[in-house]
């Protein structure tokens, strides 16, 4: 199995099997784009992953690597956020800023299944709540007045735009 | 480094996760966090809606069932009932059983954690009626008008039509019974809007005193919702829409009402579409040009249509292939196959009208099981039980003339009664073929009513495109706009009930909720 170096922000490099750095978009186009040779010694450059959360992107994308590609249009299947499988909820057992960072790598490396687990973590953390409970688990500022407040709560954002 | 905080996260990614937020409660609360979180929800808003009609206008919708939990308080089956939606949560009146048991409970789905809660509210309560109409205006609800199969002794009353005005409020969790002068005539099938603070009624079953049949109106009445009075509009005299029942009405703009389709009694169905239009002072009716016939829903009486935007969504049978070509589906052939239901709006055997066996059928807990049902099961069931009846002719009694040789013959029944045999073999036989009934399902039809302003105004039957099946043939049912999707309620499989020998009519009634809804998007 051929192998690729990926190097993190803060300059460590991983070596990972290609099939497995290639359930990013962002690295295989990357690596289509640019013709890689798979053979070179070739180290592909992450500046915005930092080694900690490669590592770990790295360990979640070793785990699904046999997963069959998600279905392009699941048919009848409801948008949920309670599917989260027990490894991906015991794996994202995590401090808040690792959370965002893993949103942010899987965005930007564009791994779907990745992001949509770490949103559906993230949507369940929201369900349920107060709008102050939100501002607090998430250290949100709230920038409306009193009175902006109280007139988005009266608003009804369903209106049907004429 | 700081370490990042959902506030680092690029819009779209928090648009993203606030799509997999629940649209009602939750994600207004969402709205208030910031004005980021706002103008990120409205986003989501937005693509929702957009994504509701296009799935719509694309026929590509999702079907998801929800059948209530055992033991969780849940609403009973019913159909013909009423369904309104005020903000987070759908409330549904009244309505009725397979035995037209008609109902007066008030029920409210919380849209967010789709649960049934039945408010119990104070004030003068309606009576238990089915056909009715429901509306929210501002935050309250207004009932009107129904009907209901009078107990079943004495027998062969008719039954009775309402012209009772109520007004639930919400808040109050209360209702009100309105007074009022000069009010139309009862009524039930109708169909209402409410225009600015007019209540809009047209059309629907009526029984003058003097008449014995009912009458299928094609009047219209206004309440006026802040001074609580009736009034007939003037409308031009020309053409207008005949009397009906059970068609669809929604509102165009604030000038424009449309109404469509509808049944003019047995076997006799409409498929066309009139414009109310009430800019001036004098009201006319104006027929709509329907263009593509060939796309048009075969029923379009018992299965209430829903407006999303400048289309109306209407369920209906699913065309089979073969019938799916420009062939038109005849009507009359059709109609045949469904005349047991129509026993809803006509005359019925009250005599022999079905028992409720549903459990839980006006607050009772257990099943309903009278001996007269078992004997009537054993009777048809199996022909042998007659000899009861036969053997146990007084034989002190028998003319001498009957003792002969041929006695033996007589004790046999089928030997004796040939014709028996001929009927239980006939009976298993037709018993089967029913079983054997192909199963018909639910899917949308879209009407485009974009071009309906204007000199040249038409609708068009848009051409079905996908396939989605819904669930199994239903009328009767209510279907409502929630947020980013529709949502259909109860009603009676009508397939089901024309099958004679069935005994668990109760199965057929449905307590089920549907929601149609876009294909979950990805960012």
């Amino acid at each position: 199995m051929s192998k690729i170096k990926l190097q993190s922000s803060d300059g460590e490099t991983f070596e990972v099997e290609i099939e497995i750095a290639k359930c990013s978009v962002t690295i295989k186009t990357m690596l289509e784009d640019l013709g890689m040779d798979e053979d070179e010694e070739e180290v592909v450059p992450l500046p915005n992953v930092n080694s900690a959360i490669l590592r770990k992107v790295i360990q979640w994308a070793t785990y699904h690597k046999d997963d069959p590609p998600p279905p392009e249009d699941d048919e009848n299947k409801e948008k949920r956020t309670d599917d989260i499988s027990s490894w991906d909820a015991d794996f994202l057992k995590v401090d808040q800023g690792t959370l965002f960072e893993l949103i942010l790598a899987a965005n930007y490396l564009d791994i779907k299944g990745l992001l949509d687990v770490t949103c559906k973590t993230v949507a369940n953390m929201i369900k349920g709540k107060a709008p102050e409970e939100i501002r607090k688990t998430f250290n949100i500022k709230n920038d409306f007045t009193a009175s902006e407040e109280e007139q988005v709560r009266k608003e009804n954002e369903w209106c049907e735009e004429k | 480094m700081e370490l990042p905080c959902i506030e680092n996260l690029p819009e779209e990614v928090l648009e993203f996760i606030l799509s997999l937020i629940s649209p009602y409660k939750d994600l207004h609360d969402c709205m208030l966090v910031s004005k980021k979180w706002k103008r990120c929800v409205q986003n989501v808003v937005k693509t929702k809606q957009r994504n509701l009609y296009k799935a719509i206008t694309d026929f590509d919708v999702r079907w998801n069932k929800i059948t209530p939990i055992e033991m969780a308080p849940t609403i009973t089956k019913r159909y013909s009932h009423s369904a309104a939606v005020h903000e987070n949560s759908m409330y549904v009146f009244g309505g009725c059983t397979c035995a037209m048991t008609t109902f007066n409970d008030l029920w409210r789905l919380d849209l967010s954690k789709r649960q049934w809660i039945r408010p119990l509210a104070m004030g003068t309560y309606p009576s238990p009626k089915a056909c009715s109409s429901l509306l929210r205006y501002k935050d309250m609800l207004i009932l009107f008008g129904g009907w209901a199969y009078p107990p079943s002794y004495p027998l062969y009353q008719s039954w009775h039509l309402f012209d009772e005005l109520h007004v639930y409020n919400i808040n109050a969790n209360s209702w009100t019974c309105i007074t009022t002068g000069n009010n139309p005539p009862p009524v039930a099938g109708h169909s209402v809007s409410i225009i600015k603070d007019t209540m809009v009624v047209f059309g629907g079953l009526q029984k003058p005193n003097t008449a014995v049949h009912c009458e299928k109106s094609n009047e219209v009445w206004l309440l006026n919702l802040t001074n609580w009075t009736w009034k007939k509009p003037q409308i031009e005299t020309g053409p207008r829409p005949n009397g009906r029942f059970g068609q669809t009405q929604v509102v165009l703009d604030d000038e424009n009402i449309l109404i469509l389709g509808g049944s003019g009694g047995p076997s006799f169905y409409y498929c066309d579409a009139w414009i109310l239009n009430m800019s001036e002072k004098v009201w006319r009716w104006i027929q709509v040009d329907i263009k593509d016939k060939q796309n048009e829903p075969t029923n379009i009486w018992s299965n209430p249509g829903c407006k999303i935007k400048d289309k109306i969504v209407v369920l209906n049978r699913i065309r089979q292939p073969e019938s799916n070509s420009i062939a038109y589906y005849p009507k009359a052939s059709w109609n045949d196959s469904r005349n047991p239901t129509e026993g809803k709006l006509s005359r019925i055997d009250l005599a022999n009208r079905q028992q409720d066996k549903d459990d839980n059928v006006n607050g009772k807990r257990g099943t309903l099981k009278t001996p007269k049902r078992e004997a009537d099961e054993d009777e048809s069931g199996s022909v042998p039980n007659k000899n009861v009846t036969i053997r146990s002719l007084p034989s002190g009694a028998n003319m001498a003339a009957f003792n002969g040789p041929d006695q033996q013959i007589r004790d046999d029944p089928k030997k004796r009664f040939p014709i028996l045999e001929k009927l239980e073999k006939f009976k298993t036989k037709y018993k089967s073929t029913k079983r054997e009934k192909k199963t018909h399902y639910l899917g949308i039809y879209v009407l485009d009513i974009s071009q309906l302003v204007g000199k040249n105004s038409y609708a068009t039957w848009l051409p079905p495109k996908n396939i989605s099946n819904g669930p199994e043939e239903t009328i009767l049912y209510t279907l409502v706009e929630g947020k980013s999707e529709l949502i259909m309620f109860g009603g009676i499989q009508k397939e089901a009930s024309s099958m004679g020998f069935s005994t668990n009519l109760s199965s057929q009634i449905s307590n089920s909720l549907h929601f149609i809804t876009a294909p979950s998007y990805v960012i």
